[in-house]
This record gives C-alpha cells, structure tokens and sequence, in this order.
C-alpha cells in the first residue's frame, strides 16, 4: 500500500477481498512488477518478506506481530494473510511493510557475528548484507552507500509506476553534515533539499535568492506527557487545572509553523477527531479545577517534576513555560533536562517516571490508532510513549475495540470516542502540531511534499521519483 | 638498557593496561543509563519485543557471564554486534578505522610538517621578527579550537575560493577494496582519479585537526631551542668556529624537539579520538564520529571496541615516541634501569 496526501492507494496489490470476520485478508498482486535483478515481484516474495519481518521482530515490526498469523502465497499473485484477531487499519499499516526479493536475500545469509541474533535456517536472515545493499523493487536502487557518509542511488528504469519526466537520474544522501555545511552547500547549490535544521539556520537559509522553507506535518506533536499515577498528577482535577493554565498560544510560537493542538491526536492525522473539546488558557477554569481537586488543601507542598529531553533544546523552552504558567497557580514545578537515553530508563518504572515529559511523539503510520494504541494502552507502559501510566480497561476495551473494526468511519467514530474520554482524562497537555521544517533550492526543484501535497508518513517526505529537478534553472543562481 | 628490551618492557605494561580498560569500560559502558535493548527496538516497541532482544543479545545474563562470552568472542577476532549499524562491529571498524587513519596520517604529516619549520624558525630568530609573527600565528592557531578552524577553511576554501570539495569522502566511484586505505587501495588498482578525489577531500579536515597541534609543538620547539641557545655547549661549538647552520641543525634542535616529539605523539593519538566534530563538519566518515554515534545510541559493543582500539593507538604511539626519545637521548632508557 502506499500513502498519498489524500490516503492510501494500492501499489503492488491490485485488489483485496477481506473476510467477514475480518481474519483473512486476501490481496491480488500487480503482474509484471520487477526487482531491481529484474525478477518479478511474486506472492512467495510478500509472503517471505512478512515471515522475516515477524521473526527479526525490530523495526515496525511491532505493529504486525501481534496480529499477523500466517501468510501464504495462495499462487503467484494471490497472496493471504491470516490473522490472529480483526485488525481494521491493516491496510494503512502495510504502507510500512516493505517487500525483498526472496532469492537475492537467500542468497546472502550468513552466520551472524557474536552476540547477534540467530534465526535458525535462515541465519542472519542477510541483515548484514541489506544493511547496505538493496532487494527491492522500488524506482530508485542502491549504487553505492559509504555508511555514515553517503548513499548514492540511480533511477530503475523497469519500475513499474510513473517517474515523473524531470525526476532525478541519480540521488545522494549525505549523512547529517553540520549546520554550517549545509549552509555553504544550499549557498553553491551542491545541495538542493536540507534535512531538519536549527530554526536560526532555517531563516538564514531563507534569506538566500531561490531557497525556500517546506512545512511539512506529518503528525509529530509537542507533549507534555502527565504520569498519571504519581502524586500530585493522579488527580484528575489537579491535572485539568494545569491543563487550563497553560498558554497555548506561548506554546506554539516556540516551533515555526506549529498550530495548537486539538487534542491527543495530531490534526493532520486521519482518525483525528476535529470537533473534539480543547483546554485552554484559562485561569478562573484552572482554579475551579484545583479547588475540586484532593490536593486544593496542600498541593503547594508537591513539587511537579517536568522532565525535557537534553537533545531537543526547544523543550526546555516549553517546560519552562509551564513552569511560567503554573506560578500563576501557585504549583511548584521543578524542571530537569533528562538525555534521552536517561529519559527512556525513567519512564521504563512507574515510580521513577517524572510527574511530567516533554517529548515530541509521532505515529507510525498515517493512521489515529498509530499513536493513541502506543501511548495509552496498557501494554504500552513501560515504553517512554507510555509515561502516562494510565493502565485504564476502559480505554484498553476502546482502543482494541476501535483496531478490530475494518469498516473505516466506523472505526473512525471510535477513534473520537476514545479521544473524547482521553481529553476528559486530561492524560497529557497537547502543545502544538509541529511541522518538520525542510528548506530546498524552489528555484529549481519542484517537491511536491514541501508544496503540502504530504501523505502524513514520515517515511515519504522524499519520494524521489516526484521530485522534479531543472538543471538550467541552477544555472541561472550560479 | 638495550633498546629492545626497553620496548618488550612496555610492550607488556601495554597489554595489562588494554586489560584493565576492557574491564573498565565494559562495566561502565553496562551501568551507564539507557537501555540498549529498548534503543534497538524503538520508543514505541512494547515490552515483550525489548524483553525478547535482550535475550537474543544475551543482556539478560549477569555482567561476568557477559564479559566472558565477550572475551570468547574476542579470541574468534569477532568484536560483538553493533545495534547502531546492526551489522558486525568488527565490519564496522573494518569500514570506519582505515579512513580515520588515513586522514590522521595526512593531519600528522602537516603537524610534524609545521611544527618542525616553524619551530626552528622562530627559535632560530628568538625576539626579531619573524619570531614575533610565527608567535602571533601559533597564538591564533592554539586559541581556536579545530572544528573553528574546519569551519573558516570550509568558508574560504569551498566558498570564497572553491579549489576543496566542501564535503564527503569521496566523489567518484570507489576503488577496489583491498586494504581499506583507501588512498593506497586508488594506488594499487590505478585510480590515479580516486586517489585525487581522496586528497582534496581530506586536505582541509586533515588541516583543520594539524593547525592547533603543529601551532602548539612550534611554540614548545622554539622555547626548547631559546632555553638551550644560552647552554655552555652551544657557546663552546659556537667559539670553536662551527658555522650557525651545523649548530643549529645539530646541537641545538636535536635536544630541543624532545618535549614536542612527546606532545605530537599525544596530539596524534588524541586525533582519533577527539576528530569528531571536524568529521561532522565535512561529513568525513570517521572513527571518531563512529564512536560518537555508537554512544549515544547505547551500542555496548561498539563503545567497548572504540575505546580499545583508541587506547592501543595511544599506547603503541606512546611506545614510539618512548623509543624516538630514547634514540634521541639514551640517558632516559638508561635511568628507566638505574644505570
């Protein structure tokens, strides 16, 4: 499947038939889809790819293990996948599902080294090969990749869908060069899309003669995550007031392009629910709240905890304007820069997790249930997305009910429901909707993606085959 | 004490001290925050996946049974897997040491380049001139940090007068991989073009790690060489009627480099180390920004190799400056025995 600005569409399927209990999942594969070997793409390669994909376990591969039984290869283009229990967003959740060419990954198992996973027959299941080699069938494959300095890739002519006319013949990914690099490349034009940049960087970047800055959103959101089992954050009340004291408005301006957020769900993401209840700034709300609340009589004796990633500077900004924010109700608020290592070791223990983070959480694949089932399930406690604690049946019964529904709207409305109590349980302050911010050479590169024809799937922000590059128009700037 | 015997000695002091510090690190790499497992898998993984990888990774086992299997593993010339590369760390130091040491060989060759012309120079001309200047450049070369001087070379060489690549490692095809040098790889296969590619690629960050260092051993050269121009045997050559040039050359700089072959031998070895933010500026892919990146991900076997592998280069160099300063002057191996 594959995802587009406007949902998803089939790629290598040509259609799918679902059963009514939703546990089988039948797809007819394209005719004539070639690997880069020039092999054509078959249901025994699917299949292959989601049995190795299971048994590695890294990677997405969380998202398929707890529903994928079985699948077979029914013929050369049928192909069927069993489920343990209905799962309705699967097919949002197969653009993450990439297809290896069997035989060319056969082909280069080995036995692993030391301390490396093992999977039997299979060996090393060529994860050391693929780590640098491609099997795939996509519109661009593997030239050359020099690890931590390069990936050098050129245009596969037997692909089997559209290549726009101008797309680039060749494409080479750098390996995060600084800020200063980066800047002197756009300048000379060596470099015609940035990756994510200081703002500072950006705006400079901005000033230069055909550059411009893409805002891209696809789904990431700034959070103030609540440990929902931890003094004075366990009440509810306590919780909403700090919910209605903070400044919004504040908060968004820190990220350029960021909207407020409305609610747990990003609003570019589909399943988010646009007539949901916002908090916001206000004060009188805020009291009313703390009043209710069982620590009205001491919560000056608490002291709230707010912990920031080191590695995003930006956060200390935001934890320091809640902190701003609840002075003006009294509450102590102590601030921590945490490094992420430090931050995900502190959220693996309920006791240890901070009453508040400050993380910038996104979703996997374009889809609601993506980041609601990994932040507020039970089975998610533990993880750093799951510092809430909230370990609640009822939205647990919710969120397993929603993901078994196949029908989409139906699904949908269930996704707001479980929004709606979440925004009533007051799990986490919503900052703002942040936008990744790419700046490239507009002048003479058309990116459909930074021009807001985005799929909300971080992984397609470059998909190079409609990118169109005009040489002569460089010239002009040189 | 004879030269060999001086270097078997430290040989041995060498390798209890490569023990030690695998011990050390590999506790302290373990006991350090964050979960290697749960990096692996990824902040949104549950727990039973980061539970299942920290048994295939054997992180469930208890620390002396982990540096067992890591010693074993070790006599097999297999350093472990990396969860940052997800592949081999012995590949990895295969890939990312070869490139380090080429660039640190070039960086070394301008340091000993400039730190010994000038040095003389200046100690040669003490309080005229050209003292003065050389002082005023050393004084701006120590102040600035590397990855400052990697910055300015970047703007006034790619930009202001592009004759360097800004960037990267390489821009044509890449040799035949023979040794994993890849400047002496271009050489034996014939790639005049890949061996080009490769020297102006590693002209600059090689400039910007030597500049600091041969500023520092120029101005450790020159008061070596003003302290022992007023020693009696100096005055002595001088009176016998040698001429300035067979002074200089002979008598006044041979003692003088001591200390600054001691200082570069250091300043070398650190490079490897400390290279990180010079390789980040040209995207140079390095050892040291493998160790970087191996770090903040957590990558336990990669830490512990990077770490060892360093420690033996700054032993073995340590080794070779002991041996140079003891050709130089053999009363040092001589009061090591007490003679």
């Amino acid at each position: 499947m594959h995802p587009t600005a406007e949902g998803i569409e089939p790629w290598l399927a040509d259609n799918w038939t679902v059963s009514t209990d939703g546990l089988t999942w039948t797809f007819k594969l394209k005719q004539g889809v070639k690997f880069h070997d020039g092999s054509e793409l078959k249901a025994e390669d699917v299949a292959f790819s989601m049995d190795r994909l299971l048994t590695i376990g890294q990677g997405y591969a969380f998202e398929f293990l707890p529903y994928i039984n079985k699948t077979t290869a029914l013929d050369d283009y049928t192909v069927e996948f069993k489920l343990n229990k209905s799962w309705g967003p699967m097919l949002n959740a197969l653009t993450l599902f990439f297809v290896v060419n069997k035989d060319v990954v056969m082909a280069h198992i080995a036995d692993p080294s030391a301390g490396a996973p093992s999977y039997g027959e299979f060996k090393d299941y060529a994860t050391t090969w693929l780590a640098t080699h491609d099997a795939g069938s996509g519109p661009y494959k593997v030239k050359s990749f020099i690890t931590e300095a390069s990936l050098t890739m050129e245009v596969f002519t037997d692909y089997f869908e559209e290549i726009l006319p101008n797309a680039p013949e060749e494409v080479i990914f750098s390996a995060s060069p600084g800020a200063a690099t980066v800047k002197t490349m756009m300048a000379k034009r060596e470099l015609e899309i940035a990756g994510e940049l200081p703002r500072e960087v950006n705006e400079y970047l901005e000033t230069i003669t055909g550059i411009k800055a893409g805002k891209i959103f696809f789904g990431d959101q700034v959070t103030l995550s609540i440990n929902t089992r931890r003094p004075p954050t366990d009440d509810v009340h306590f919780r909403r007031a700090m919910a209605y004291a903070f400044n919004y408005t504040a908060g968004a301006q820190i990220f350029a392009g960021a909207v407020q957020s409305k609610g747990p769900v990003s609003q570019e993401i589909p399943g988010h629910d646009p007539n949901i209840f916002v908090y916001d700034m206000n004060l009188a709300k805020a009291q009313e709240e703390l009043q209710q609340s069982k620590y009205a009589s001491n919560y000056t004796e608490y002291e709230v905890e707010v912990a920031w990633c080191a590695e995003v500077a930006d956060e200390e900004k935001v934890s320091i304007l809640f902190a701003n924010c609840m002075q003006q109700l009294g509450i102590n608020v102590k601030v921590t820069k945490v490094p992420w290592l430090s931050m995900i070791e502190l959220a693996a223990i309920q006791e240890s997790t901070p009453n508040m983070m400050c993380f910038l959480p996104c979703t996997t694949y374009g889809e609601a249930a993506s980041i609601l089932n990994v932040k507020f399930h039970s089975e998610a406690a533990g993880s750093c997305y799951g510092c809430s604690w909230l370990l609640n049946d009822t939205i647990d019964q919710m969120l397993e009910d929603a993901l078994s529904t196949v029908d989409q709207d139906e699904r949908f409305a269930k996704y707001a429901n479980i929004q709606a109590e979440l925004q009533q349980l007051c799990t986490e302050i919503n900052v703002c909707d942040m936008p990744m911010i790419q700046c490239y050479q507009d002048h003479y590169v058309d990116w459909p993606t930074a021009e807001g024809q985005a799929p909300p799937d971080l992984c397609y922000n470059i998909e190079c085959r409609l990118i169109q590059v005009y040489p002569e128009k460089r010239q002009e700037l040189l | 004490m004879k030269l060999s015997t001086y270097v078997a000695r430290r040989t041995i002091y060498v390798i209890f001290t490569i023990i030690g510090l695998s011990i050390f690190v590999f506790i302290l790499a373990r006991v350090l925050p964050g979960d290697p497992a749960r990096m692996m898998a990824g902040s949104t993984a549950p727990e039973y996946i980061v539970e299942r990888l920290r048994e295939q990774l054997r992180l469930n086992k208890p620390l002396y049974e982990q540096y067992f299997y890591w010693v074993m593993d070790i006599t097999r010339f297999d350093l472990g897997y990396s969860i940052y590369t997800r592949r081999s760390v012995t590949l990895d130091v295969m890939q990312y040491l070869p490139i380090s040491l080429e660039l640190i060989f070039l960086s070394a060759l301008f340091e000993i380049g400039g730190g010994f012309i000038l040095g003389p120079i200046a100690g040669r001309y003490s309080y005229k001139w050209p003292d003065n200047f050389i002082r005023l450049l050393c004084y701006v070369g120590i102040s600035l940090p590397a990855f400052v001087w990697a910055i300015i070379l970047q703007l006034v060489f790619t930009f202001w007068i592009p004759v360097f690549p800004t960037q990267g490692f390489l821009d044509v095809a890449p040799p035949a991989h023979l040794t994993g040098l890849t400047m002496l790889d271009s050489l034996i296969s014939g790639r005049f073009d890949a061996f080009v590619d490769v020297l102006k690629h590693m002209t600059l960050p090689a400039l910007a790690l030597a500049i600091p260092a041969f500023t520092q051993d120029a101005r450790i050269i020159r008061s070596g060489m003003v302290e022992n121009k007023e020693k009696d045997y100096i005055t002595m050559a001088l009176s016998r009627g040698l001429p300035e040039w067979v002074v200089t050359s002979k008598y006044l700089l041979k003692p003088s480099v001591i200390p600054a072959v001691t200082v570069m031998g250091l300043s070398i070895a650190s490079m490897m180390g400390n290279a990180f933010l010079v390789e980040t500026v040209f995207s140079w892919p390095g050892f040291s920004k493998y160790g970087m990146n191996v770090m903040m991900n957590k990558d336990l076997n990669a830490i512990v190799a990077v770490v060892l592998i360093i420690g033996v280069i700054y032993a073995v160099l340590n080794i070779v400056v002991d041996v140079i300063v003891a050709y130089l002057d053999p009363r040092i191996r001589l009061v090591e025995k007490g003679e």
